[in-house]
């Protein structure tokens, strides 16, 4: 009897792994359709045929003020181009970044893509290298979009291999928030720390003055990424093809930042615990924090609500500035017939023009992508009621850095996660840390590339 | 006499600690749910509200597509209970009362479809669907789950328990074999049915990634998807609108249970008699 559950259960995981296995041929069977686009270009231009409409989904994260933007651009889009071209968008709501791009592997093997989909920054290259995502440049190049007036920074993680695959969308850069009330009590200056020493040096006065944590965090890659830009490193290398994780610049961050923690100075959270941060700088148990700027609105919001100011703040320098651009991109599948490809094509291509990354930028605190779009008087009333807003964008333009574009990353961004869990929350010694993790990322980086 | 009382006194200070243990959770997202968010995470908590924020309800009702998902959700949940009400009762008969080849293999084999997680299997299922173009439908739903091995085990060994004369008797009376299961087997076994069907009932409705992983638009999607996205929201976690969402998911399930408490002790009970 026990057996036969065994034996049965045996076969039932080798079944999955079987079908695990067939997903992955169908995967490599993609067809480079790209040459396809060039053949394709007069049937584009000429007019749709007859009254027939495309429909094409529009894959979202994200619900609250992201998606009411992702709904109402969809909306205006429907009712203006897309009525003109006979183009309908279906925008639909799946779960976290995370959980998206889950969901579009399955929709992939099973031949049921969406033809537009946000696509968080990290997972870009894996989908382009497996031909999930439909090259842009010959599109780009056709219709002779004005890639100069995009931000550098943010083109950066729109190529891979320097193929366009993405054009720019809901994108941010990390901000200092500060509690300026507290910050006044404990006698310092509340427009904030400028340099990593007056960091730490805030820090020190308000757990003293105060009684609470001078700045709340949580074991983020994409915060350590922007501490070593600022201290003139980087997660991976140039080449992307090996871990910074156990160099000097590294490992002095972090121990700058054990050090402060240890002292009771700054609060750390795992990196499963990322909600205690606003928890802390919200209950006032914690002065400063840092996380992406499109949490300005619901910051000063609360701090309303709480009776306490808030000021942001550029992040504060090391051996210079530095930041990463996060946030996500749209992109169009490959597996889609060329008339939904030209449907995607004019849908991304009118979410990512000015007024509509102006309307976007607005709504959801994200920085606009265009130069032309901070020209428009929607963002410029935006900065002229909240300056605060301007911080992201200046932060992005006088150093932004791009985010890293290989194969893998996620998974690397985990193990760095697991260091910062290891250092920061659990006290582990750095020296080992750091080189068992290294050790892991570059074969990992090997693995995959 | 004094042993006595104290002996009820202890019995009251210990039922006391157990319920509070487990209304508190209860009690907890209720009162979250009427807090303002500022109130909501403030630290150290309280533990009352002065103001209730009954607006957070209205929040939460807006934020998602509620009342088609509430449909969706009584769909799917009565059609999986019905789907389940059809293919366990005759299985679990059949396996307590008839004897054939290959009973415990395919009883084992039954069993162990227990022990493989959902995670395991989606993908597949996933697949199958989408070729049959079933995904955003409701059939994707209820299909996966249109039989019970736990259902069946439990009703299994509750059938199990009825004297064979009782059903030798019906036979001598030339009573069809459906009779004796709708007629004698099933009221002896009515409150094990009532616990399964509630069961069945409570797994479904609360069931978030299944429905999460096999729709790819609101079409079918159920509460507990919607309520999971206000979690999601964009900037910052609204913890008294997802626990006002929380409120109005599990009420008709504690309604439900306050309503059928009775049986489902008893279905608990019989199942443990030898």
């Amino acid at each position: 009897m026990k057996k036969a559950i065994s034996i049965l259960l045996a076969a039932v995981i080798t079944f999955s792994m079987t079908a695990c296995s067939d997903t992955k041929k169908t995967a490599e069977n993609v067809t480079d359709n790209s040459q396809h686009i060039a053949e394709n270009t007069n049937a584009a231009e000429s007019e749709p045929q007859g009254d027939e409409v495309t429909e094409i989904d529009f894959w979202y994260s994200w619900t609250d003020t992201i998606e009411e933007n992702n709904l109402n651009l969809t909306k205006q889009f429907n009712e203006t181009v897309g009525k003109e071209m006979g183009i309908k968008v279906n925008a639909e709501y799946q779960g976290t970044y995370a959980d998206l791009s889950q969901k579009l592997q399955a929709a992939y093997v099973s031949g049921t893509v969406p033809a537009v989909t946000v696509m968080d920054l990290g997972y870009i290259t894996t989908f382009a290298d497996n031909g999930v995502f439909e090259p842009l440049t010959p599109y780009i190049e056709r219709d002779a979009v004005n890639m100069d007036d995009y931000y550098e920074s943010l083109l950066e993680n729109c190529k891979v291999d320097g193929t366009y695959y993405a054009l720019p969308y809901l994108r941010s850069t990390p901000v200092l928030y500060l509690n300026a009330t507290l910050l006044k009590e404990a006698g310092l200056d509340p427009s904030g720390p400028k340099t990593w020493d007056d960091l730490a040096a805030y820090c020190k006065t308000i757990k003293e003055k105060t009684g609470t944590y001078g700045l709340t965090m949580y074991s983020d890659e994409w915060l350590f990424d922007a501490f070593l830009l600022q201290s003139n490193a980087s997660i991976l290398n140039e080449a992307n093809n090996t871990s910074n994780i156990n160099t000097p610049e590294s490992k002095e961050t972090l121990r700058f930042f054990k050090e402060l923690i240890e002292d009771g100075d700054v609060a750390c959270h795992a990196g499963s615990d990322s909600n205690q941060i606003q928890i802390d700088f919200m209950s006032q148990n914690a002065a400063m924090f840092s996380v992406s700027s499109a949490y300005i609105s619901y910051v000063i919001g609360l701090a309303e609500q709480s009776g306490f100011e808030v000021n942001i703040a550029p992040m504060p320098m090391n051996d210079t500035y530095g930041v990463a651009a996060g946030g996500c991109n749209l992109i169009m599948t490959s597996s889609i017939s060329e008339k939904e490809k030209e449907a995607a094509w004019t849908f991304i291509k009118w979410m990512t023009e000015t007024d509509q990354a102006a309307y976007a930028s607005a709504y959801t605190g994200y920085v606009p992508t265009r130069k032309s779009a901070v020209e428009t008087d929607t963002i410029q009333k935006l900065y002229a009621e909240t300056p605060q807003f301007e911080i992201a964008l200046n932060q992005l333009k006088a150093y932004g850095s791009k985010y890293p574009m290989v194969n893998g990353y996620t998974e690397a961004a985990d193990i760095v996660v697991s260091v910062l869990d290891a250092v920061w929350v659990n006290g582990a010694e750095i020296e080992s840390t750091t080189a068992d993790a290294e050790t892991q990322i570059n074969e990992l980086l090997q693995e995959t590339n | 006499m004094a042993k006595k009382t104290l002996k009820k006194i202890m019995k009251l200070v210990v039922n006391t600690l157990i319920a509070a243990i487990f209304i508190m959770p209860f009690y907890w997202m209720f009162l979250t749910s009427l807090k303002t968010l500022v109130e909501a995470i403030k630290v150290p908590p309280n533990f009352w509200v002065t103001v209730p924020q009954w607006i957070n309800y209205a929040t939460a009702f807006k934020a998602i597509p509620f009342l088609s998902m509430l449909k969706n959700s009584i769909i799917v949940a009565t059609g999986i209970m019905i789907c389940q009400f059809i293919t366990v009762i005759p299985a679990a008969y059949a396996f307590a009362r008839f004897q054939f080849k290959g009973k415990h293999l395919i009883f084992g084999i039954m069993l162990a479809t227990m022990m493989i997680p959902p995670q395991l299997i989606f993908l597949p299922v996933f697949l199958m669907f989408s070729k049959w173009g079933l995904i955003n439908s409701y059939a994707s739903l209820i299909l996966p789950f249109a039989s019970s091995a736990f259902g069946i085990f439990m009703l299994r060994q509750t059938f199990m328990q009825v004297p064979e004369e009782l059903l030798e008797a019906a036979r001598l009376d030339h009573a069809s074999e459906f009779k004796i299961l709708w007629r004698i087997m099933l009221p002896i076994a009515r409150p094990t049915v009532v616990t399964l069907v509630l069961f069945s009932f409570i797994t479904a409705w609360n069931d978030y990634f299944w429905p999460f992983v096999l729709t790819t638009n609101n079409d079918v999607r159920t509460l507990p998807v919607g309520i999971a996205s206000l979690f999601n929201s964009s900037s910052g976690v609204n913890y008294q609108i997802v626990m006002a969402g929380n409120v109005m998911l599990v009420a008709p399930v504690l309604i439900a249970f306050f309503f059928a408490q009775k049986q489902i002790i008893k279905g608990f009970t019989y199942m443990g008699e030898k």
